[in-house]
């Protein structure tokens, strides 16, 4: 994993804010504005569905207090919090980040989308697709239970190759 | 959660329509709800699946919401995520939180938007990478570890500071309180 930027800047420790065990702050390599800053764990996981619940949850903590130093120190009127999550959304680097942006008047960033007309259909076909996945019971990987019924376990076999395939197109980017 | 029952609190529940939402008065899609937070479908989406996770307390911007409460968002938005990839084929999924009107912040209401991608769709939130000099980017750095590291209780970080200052010292070295009044004020009257 030397590859990765995120991976060799926390080795360098030229760019940090702040570091625990778990997680670090670093000013961005590649800022969109003045102290923009970068929120990393610090083991080398690339996507948010791959995170532990404790350490997602650490992350966003650590991003809070980052937006609220920027508040304080910068003395900016607003901040972003942005993820790109997946090649999908433009993630270029396969280790998991949040950006956390200061904002001021005329910086010329422009995060706004032009809303996409949805018919009363299709806003309920998605609803259902959305409900049908929250509504399953957690999954434990570790521990598939045994009673589980054949055609379950050919269903979660193909959502894992899915989230495989999501993997394998971020790693060939390191 | 102890509730903000006062005449002033629930005068701005009654006009905030995702307070409304919140309580049930105003009806939405929604996806997932627990006792802190709820996620509906946004009305007018990015793309289609394009997911609010909204506080269930007012909340206006961030810096207002108890930690157990910002742990917890992540989670869920984890879950809503997961749920984007697997249920609507898409590639990637953009987390998005806009705080104050300057930041593209629309509703006075605390929330996460969570947005299902694909390459090539005609969301972006990819902007110019801002050059700057080398000792502008210190004194920011600077300015920012200090306020983080005090913000986590550390001191002792900064070598030209070993010994511990007296009370009245350290106060005079706070710095100004961010002007989150402001903030939210401008998020009310839609002025930038």
């Amino acid at each position: 994993m030397s590859e990765c930027l995120f991976c060799e800047l926390l080795k360098d420790k030229s760019r940090l804010l702040y570091e625990n065990e778990k997680a670090a702050i670093l000013m961005h390599p590649e800022p969109f504005a003045k102290g923009h800053l970068l929120v990393v764990p610090k083991a080398h996981i690339p996507i948010l569905e791959q995170l532990p619940d404790e350490l997602a949850s650490h992350l966003f903590v650590l991003a809070n207090k980052a937006s609220i130093a920027q508040f304080e120190a910068l003395q900016v009127l607003g901040t972003n919090i942005l993820i790109d999550n997946g090649l999908g959304a433009g993630q270029s680097i396969a280790h998991f980040s949040i950006s956390v942006i200061p904002r001021s008047d005329k910086d010329g960033m422009d995060f706004n989308w032009t809303p996409k007309m949805l018919s009363e259909e299709q806003m309920s076909t998605v609803e259902m697709a959305l409900k049908e996945q929250l509504e399953k019971p957690e999954e434990k990987e570790e521990k598939p239970k045994e009673e589980e019924t054949k055609e379950k376990k050919a269903v979660l076999k193909e959502e894992k190759g899915k989230t495989n395939y999501l993997l394998k197109q971020l790693n060939r980017l390191t | 959660m102890p509730e903000d029952n006062s005449a002033e609190a629930l005068s701005i529940k009654e006009k905030c329509i995702f307070c409304q939402i919140a309580s049930g008065r105003i009806s939405a899609k929604t996806v997932y709800s627990d006792n802190d937070v709820m996620a509906i479908l946004d009305i007018n989406p990015a793309n289609p699946g394009h997911i609010l996770l909204l506080t269930r307390e007012h909340y206006q911007i961030m810096p207002q919401i108890p930690e157990p409460i910002i742990g917890h968002l992540l989670v869920v938005a984890k879950k809503l995520s997961q749920a984007c990839l697997r249920g609507l084929k898409t590639t990637g999924t953009t987390v998005f939180v806009a705080n104050g009107a300057i930041a593209g912040q629309r509703a006075p209401h605390f929330m996460m938007h969570i947005i299902p991608r694909i390459e090539g769709d005609e969301v972006s939130f990819k902007t110019a990478v801002m050059k700057l000099e080398k000792a502008d980017l210190e004194i920011t750095h600077a300015a920012l570890k200090k306020r983080i590291n005090q913000l986590f209780g550390i001191e002792g970080s900064f070598p030209e500071r070993k010994e511990i200052k007296p009370e009245e010292e350290r106060k005079a070295e706070e710095p100004k309180k961010a002007d989150l009044d402001k903030v939210t004020e401008m998020l009310l009257t839609g002025k930038k």
